[in-house]
């Protein structure tokens, strides 16, 4: 099994590599960081060329950035908590939609046939899998979140310690690298890549504001979002969403292993 | 040894396979013929322990009775594309013999770091067969393994198999190329209907391919010949005799009949000798 899964894990990290998934990943992520920092940098400048406005057109373009200002701020603490939430959404759609395809596009394939015949197990698929890619999403995330920390120190008011940063990160990476796992063993449990992408978006995107009205949402994996768009920094509130997401990333997978034990 | 008996395959309402009874021995390469959608590729699946059955029994094992190694080639070989050969062998021996890498590479003769990607159907055919015989197989089932392969590329699939069978093993082979089954199989099975109809031992037919027709310019009188042993004479009309050699030594047959012949007055007009090859039975059996 040790050998198996080394082997696997090989073969996915060249594929991580050579199918330029490590791009996309990083792409997504550099391009909502630059897009968040314009929009931070662009609202002062904007706001000074208000008075050569006309007055019906500088009342309106004055509301726009009244709620601009509420949505990115300008301290380092909230705009890191504005970029995780902005991060939350597209680059989970992302990684949700090409995490999704890999497992059910290598049965269509036949891939695993030969494999299969050689030793191989379909779960240790799942696993390397879901190793290779978890690991990949959490550094990427990590180290463009710290980029942009410190691309952000140097333009935006500083309240935010590098520390802080760097605990953040590590927990808005596992997240997200757990939601991969989730991602990719949804995808072979349902055989179909838009049933798991699908349900995968849900929870993160539509569940977290649902529950959120509910006592007992900060117990929940799905408060984990939550934490990283308010750039919280009482970490101990992270050890109970974080640990039940494992829980359920490993239910998940035995679940797996148990459907393609009994599936030929 | 693999052993089928009474297997039944259906997909929904359409019934692939019928009760299909199968046998054969470890040092033999059983070709496996049938018109397109006959249930080959199913039947193959089936004894590889890809595809479950829906009735009979299927049992598979090795000379000491343990359960078999099985090499499997798909008719369509899928690769992870974004690997090179070298690394797709090595990570089906899962990193652990480098010299069996190279061997199986040399084998297919193939470069170790050739991108899968970049390979032709041909190459991609060679890398297929290598992965199949990767943990050195006691069964090898290889669908359609020389359809997309060159001349050159076909011969040395049949060297390779042509060393198997010397090497003791089981092979199954499907193709539609029969010359290809003619020159490397021990016995062929004709898939039709969903059921084996017939299998043959490849001596047999070669040994219907020694038959001579003679055309006499005259009305013959088939006694001239009653002096040729070991051969089956027979009038197929006034003018023409049809001869066989029993022992299927056409040479010797044609020595006798050449002595007779140079003696009898009567001219020969026409002279052929009559293939009874795999073409002529898979036309017979299946179509």
């Amino acid at each position: 099994m040790r050998l198996e899964l080394r082997a696997c894990i090989r073969k996915d990290i060249l594929e991580y590599f050579r199918t330029a998934k490590w791009l996309i990943f990083a792409g997504t992520l550099v391009a909502l960081s630059g897009m968040v920092l314009f929009t931070t940098m662009f609202i002062p400048i904007a706001a000074k060329l208000m008075p050569y406005m006309s007055a019906v057109m500088a009342t309106l373009v004055e509301y726009m950035f009244d709620i601009l200002r509420e949505l990115v701020p300008g301290n380092v603490r909230d705009n890191m908590g504005f970029w995780a939430a902005d991060v939350g959404l597209f680059y989970t759609l992302v990684v949700a939609i090409v995490c999704s395809g890999l497992i059910p596009n290598e049965i269509r394939k036949g891939c695993r046939i030969v494999p299969s015949n050689c030793g191989y197990h379909k779960s240790t698929f799942v696993l390397s899998k879901c190793i290779v890619y978890g690991i990949g999403v959490t550094v990427t995330l990590v180290l463009v979140e710290n980029l942009y920390y410190v691309v952000a120190n140097l333009m935006l008011s500083r309240d935010y310690a590098w520390f802080d940063c760097l605990w953040s990160s590590l927990i808005y990476g596992m997240t997200l690298g757990l939601i991969t796992a989730c991602a990719i063993i949804l995808s072979d449990i349902a055989k179909n890549s838009i049933v798991s992408c699908a349900t995968l978006l849900a929870v993160v995107i539509i569940l977290p504001d649902l529950l959120s009205l509910f006592n007992g949402f900060e117990f929940l994996p799905t408060y984990l979002m939550e934490f990283a768009y308010c750039a919280e920094t009482d970490y101990s509130k992270a050890i109970i969403p974080m640990c039940l997401l494992v829980a359920v990333t490993a239910i998940l997978f035995g679940i797996s292993v148990i459907k393609n034990r009994n599936r030929k | 040894m693999i052993k089928l008996e009474g297997v039944c395959k259906s997909y929904g309402p359409k019934t692939v396979l019928k009760d299909v009874n199968l046998e054969v021995e470890y040092g033999q390469i059983f070709g496996l013929i049938g018109r397109n959608g006959a249930g080959k590729t199913t039947l193959i699946n089936i004894i590889g322990g890809l595809l479950e059955y829906d009735e009979g029994i299927v049992a598979l094992e090795t000379k000491d009775g343990s359960k078999p190694v099985i090499g499997y080639l798909p008719d369509v070989p899928a690769f992870f594309e974004y690997l090179t050969a070298g690394e797709y062998l090595n990570f089906l021996l899962m990193n652990t013999d480098a010299a069996r890498c190279a061997q199986l590479l040399d084998m297919v003769d193939l470069q170790a770091d050739v991108k899968i990607a970049s390979m032709s159907r041909g190459m991609r055919q060679r890398l297929g067969i290598a992965a199949a015989m990767v943990n050195n197989p006691d069964i090898v089932l290889l669908d359609e393994p020389t359809s997309a392969l060159d001349p050159q590329g076909r011969m040395e699939v049949m060297n390779i198999l042509h060393k198997l069978r010397d090497e003791g093993k089981l092979v199954i082979l499907s193709t539609h190329i029969l010359a290809d089954m003619e020159k490397v199989c021990d016995v062929v099975g004709f898939l039709s209907d969903g059921t084996i109809k017939r299998t043959i031992q490849m001596n047999q037919i070669s040994a219907d391919k020694s038959k001579m027709i003679v055309k006499f310019a005259q009305k013959v009188d088939i006694t001239l010949f009653d002096k040729m042993e070991g051969v089956q004479c027979e009038k197929t009309d006034d003018y023409t005799v049809r001869f066989q050699a029993l022992s299927g030594d056409m040479r010797a047959m044609q020595a006798d009949l050449f002595g007779i012949l140079k003696n009898v007055a009567n001219p020969v007009v026409n002279m052929t000798c009559e293939f009874s090859n795999l073409d002529a039975l898979f036309r017979e059996v299946c179509l």
